[in-house]
């Protein structure tokens, strides 16, 4: 049984059909790519599965459990990490306070009665489960600094270190390249799989840049037009015909 | 024979409604024009129409001026210029601010505009009624079908508005500015792309939204409203964003429609009710509100609307957030020390040396400030704005009134239990009004309010009515009996001293975590497994039920319930935008929103620079105006000017300690 199946997943907006019959398969640990060109739809499936977007049709099973209805922060208790492709943060909150929200929505024991008894601070135990986090991504010295005043690259680690703080058995990210330069990139993509092996939770990695696909993941799903093209290991898919077309086809030019 | 009087009574209705409806729909346009070219929910529209009716008034009532001369002042110059000169001095500014700000700003607006307008002109020194129309012998009546009778007023009322959407379509079909104007209305962005001059546009659709508020205004003068106050006026722009709402913000005819519809519903609904039940004596002129509450919690789509972005919006720069300077903490804290220095000197001497008038002054002060660590809550925390303030402390006082009378109850515990109550009522309201988010949930409890005031206030199980005494007793506490000016000052201020300490604890806890966490991003929230309603009930509950125990202390000092002075809907705009103009992130923030709202006016404004109580209001519009350029609120902006100054000259002392050290090995 595979961590995450959706299957036959159709959307529609208006008179487009942005889906059509899109499925995909994760098992636990694994890293996944989902490429295609720009308007493929990539976006509206990762939606989809996360339940921003409600799909028309199909079913998705997480960990041996159905969620088509379930809202999106009851699936992110699940187990769905994510971070955003236009980035999303906390204004006014610092680094590691980032970490202290997470950290108590995934533990569920703030509330508003232990508030009025002055027990709603973090505890050294909360701040050190973040700490513990904040170092894994080398955000140390940082920690204090407002979120308003970072760079794209570190806002980009934020958002991961967010993500990992409910600790996640399937990572999601959605083009987490754009804005960035190929250093800052390259040193996203090493701080990444160097948690992903220590924590070993699965990701999947929507992007529209083959290159950073092509050397981070095991395997790939080819998708254009709302619809499933190919699937295999990443490296086959790098080299098909239809992955050309795909990027080529559309005038897009393929990236390098 | 029954059926033929039904029939009869709803062409009757449909007949009487088409003319107050054609102003609504010319409303409707009007208001949705600028909303759309601006991203502006006008809510001075009101003020707007109040403006050009009294200049009406004044010019062809009381000096007997020729009607088309009047008439051209009045609606043909002012109003536009009106239009123009906001839009160049206010409006403009606020394209990249946050929606509260443009709220604030408008609200601020529709206070201080009528009250400007009053000052330069002098205008309520007389009677107020009597208003007429745009013709003669406006009362005169014809038959249509020689059945259902229709006044020259209403003919007039009509045709002038009809004749005013068919100019607005033919603008937009014929001319060049028009066309331009329509690209703005569909997509802002693309249109500045395209080098089309928004600024000019926009200006032109100000002052054309501003003359369809004048003439509306002078129009609605010789049928539905018969005395010049800026109350009367305010039903306008109420009526305008629910016609506006129907059309989802995105359509000018739909607006149309939207604006006869109301206008009919208008006539047609009262028909239907008890006229001598409760509702059906009050219901008329609070319909809009129902309306518009209906219209924003049962339309689908609403929320929608409200996301559905220009097309364009992917190249908008990221908003704007309000950007916190980042000091040490412990200057911040020393730049604490005078406001606090300043209080407890306050305290001392209200205790020792203020007479009477001074301490309840003071201590309405007191009570005040509590009420408004409500807006810290929802909106300083929360991010969201509730404008039925007001309904709560009346809930709170109710519940004093109520629990005292009938049951003897103490007046300290019957407080306790109205907060309770309030905050019930609050997480009751908030079921169907949070998910509208934003702007919408801002209406959406604007419209509560006045529901409330019109409505709900009549009940007997509710308010005192007419024939009772709403006098209340100042509560007792074991042998301490608080009847005394002296005790009940310090009560509240320990109960003040509480409740600030409530909200703190909030402030640092879960509750203020997931509060701002939402605010910065609610869908990175989600994402994180929060639940956004949940906090969100949380906030509006715990703020209601602030406000209504304020509300309850309020009436418990002034030992009478007082509705109509203390808790009128208005003023809870007023409070709302006061604190956010001063400071609404922080506890003391509330404070000295209480202190400058009560003691202000009487103090530095009256006994001071002998001016009308009017003026406050005037300044206090300025003071919203001035929001915009400081979202983080005056007193806030004032005070991290001076920790960042304090700031700096801590980091030059090291500087030059770090200097020295350097030298010597050197
Ligand atoms: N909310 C929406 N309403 C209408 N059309 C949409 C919406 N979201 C996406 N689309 C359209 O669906 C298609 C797929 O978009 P998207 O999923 O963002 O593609 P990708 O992420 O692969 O670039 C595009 O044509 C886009 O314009
Ligand atoms: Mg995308």
């Amino acid at each position: 049984m595979s961590l995450l199946h959706a299957a036959e997943i159709g959307k529609t907006f208006g008179s487009l059909r942005a889906l059509d019959e899109m499925f995909i398969d994760i098992e636990a640990g694994e890293r996944v790519g989902l490429i295609g060109p720009n308007g493929a739809g990539k976006t509206t499936f990762f939606n989809c599965l996360l339940g921003v977007l409600n799909p028309d049709s199909g079913v998705i099973v997480f960990d041996g459990k159905e969620v088509n209805n379930l809202p999106v922060y009851k699936r992110a208790r699940l187990g769905f990490g994510r971070t955003f492709q236009r980035i999303e943060l906390f204004s006014g909150l610092t680094v590691r306070e980032h970490l202290v929200v997470a950290e108590r929505s995934r533990n569920g024991r703030g509330s508003f009665l232990r508030d009025l008894i002055w027990q709603g601070s973090p505890s050294k135990a909360e701040l050190a489960a973040c700490d513990e986090v904040v170092e894994l991504l080398g955000l140390g010295d940082i920690r204090h600094e407002l979120i308003d005043s970072l760079s794209l690259g570190k806002g980009r680690l934020v958002e991961i270190a967010r993500a990992l703080m409910v600790q996640p058995k399937l990572l999601l990210l959605d083009e987490p390249s754009s804005g960035l330069d190929v250093q800052e990139t390259e040193a996203f993509a090493e701080a990444l799989l160097r948690i992903q092996q220590e924590r070993k939770f699965a990701i999947l990695l929507v992007e529209h840049d083959v290159d950073l696909v092509s050397s981070f993941t095991q395997r790939a799903y080819l998708m254009d037009l709302g619809r499933h093209i190919i699937n295999g290991a990443t490296s086959e898919v790098m080299k098909s015909e239809e992955l050309r077309r795909a990027y080529l086809g559309d005038g897009e030019g393929a990236q390098q | 024979m029954l059926a033929i009087g039904a029939v009869d009574e709803f062409v009757q209705a449909v007949i009487q409604g088409l003319p107050v409806g054609s102003v609504y729909a010319l409303i409707a346009i009007g208001f949705t024009l600028t909303y759309k070219t601006s991203g502006i929910l006008n809510l001075a529209f009101g003020a707007q129409a109040y403006v050009s009716a009294a200049t009406y008034f004044e010019l062809h009532v009381r000096r007997e001026w020729p009607i088309w001369v009047s008439l051209l002042i009045s609606v043909g110059i002012l109003a536009p210029l009106i239009g123009v000169l906001l839009n160049q001095f206010v409006f403009k500014n606020l394209r990249t601010a946050s929606p509260v700000a443009r709220l604030v700003v408008t609200a601020g607006l529709m206070v201080a505009l009528p009250e400007i307008f009053k000052i330069v002109t002098d205008f309520e020194r007389e009677s107020v009624f009597g208003a007429v129309g745009i013709v003669p012998d406006g009362k005169i009546f014809y038959r249509i079908f020689d059945r259902y009778p229709i006044t020259r007023d209403e003919i007039v009322q009509f045709t002038v508005a009809i004749l005013g959407a068919l100019i607005l379509f033919a603008l937009f079909r014929f001319t060049r500015l028009g066309l331009h104007m329509r690209g703005v209305v569909e997509s802002p962005r693309m249109t500045e792309l395209r080098g089309i001059d928004a600024e000019k546009v926009s200006s032109f659709a100000w002052g054309l939204s501003s003359l369809y508020a004048g003439l509306a205004g002078v129009l609605l003068c010789s049928t539905s409203i018969t005395t010049i106050e800026p109350g009367s006026f305010f039903q306008l722009v109420i009526v305008a964003i629910a016609a506006a709402a129907l059309g989802k913000l995105v359509s000018l005819p739909l607006a149309l429609a939207g604006g006869f519809f109301l206008g009919i519903m208008n006539t047609i609904l009262p028909t239907y009710i008890t006229p001598t039940s409760i509702i059906g004596q009050n219901l008329g002129p609070s319909l809009p509100f129902v309306m518009l509450f209906a219209i924003l919690v049962f339309m689908p789509g609403i929320k929608a609307s409200k996301e559905s972005r220009d097309p364009m919006a992917a190249v908008d720069p990221p908003t704007d957030t309000i950007s916190i300077a980042q000091v040490s903490p412990w200057a911040s804290r020393i730049a604490l020390i005078p406001s606090l220095l300043m209080g407890v000197g306050i305290f001392i001497w209200v205790l020792t040396s203020a007479d009477q008038f001074w301490m309840l002054l003071f201590t309405e002060a007191v009570i005040y400030s509590i009420i408004f660590l409500a807006i810290t809550v929802f909106t300083g925390m929360g991010g969201q704005i509730s404008l039925a303030l007001t309904s709560f402390g009346a809930i709170g006082a109710f519940t004093v009134f109520q629990l005292t009378k009938n049951f003897e109850m103490s007046s300290l515990l019957a407080a306790l239990i109205g907060a309770a109550l309030g905050a019930a009522v609050g997480a009751l309201l908030a079921l169907p009004v949070l998910r509208l988010g934003h702007i919408w949930l801002a209406l959406a409890t604007l419209a509560f309010a006045f529901f409330f005031d019109a409505v709900m206030v009549k009940f007997p199980w509710v308010g005192p009515t007419s024939m009772q005494t709403a006098e209340i007793p100042r509560p007792t506490l074991g042998g301490l009996d608080f009847g005394n000016d002296k005790s009940f000052f310090l009560l509240c201020v320990v109960l003040l001293i509480i409740c600030s300490l409530f909200v703190s604890a909030l402030k640092r806890g879960t509750t203020g975590y997931m509060l701002q966490a939402l605010r910065g991003s609610e869908v990175a929230s989600q994402s994180v497994g929060i639940n956004p309603t949940r906090w969100r009930i949380v906030a509006f509950a715990a703020s209601s039920g602030l406000a209504a125990f304020g509300g309850a202390l309020l009436v418990i000092g002034q030992e009478s319930v007082n509705y109509g002075s203390n808790f009128a809907p208005l003023t809870g705009l007023f409070w709302l935008v006061l604190v956010i103009t001063l400071a609404s992130r922080r506890v003391s923030g509330a404070i000295q929103g209480g202190v400058v709202f009560r003691v202000f006016p009487d103090l530095i404004l009256i006994r001071l620079l002998h001016l009308a109580p009017q003026w406050q209001f005037a300044l206090f519009g300025l003071g919203a105006i001035n929001f915009s350029k400081h979202p983080e609120g005056l007193l806030e902006y004032s005070e991290q000017k001076s920790v960042r100054r304090f700031d700096r000259l801590i980091s030059r002392f090291n500087a030059r300690k770090q200097a020295s050290k350097t030298e010597v090995p050197s």
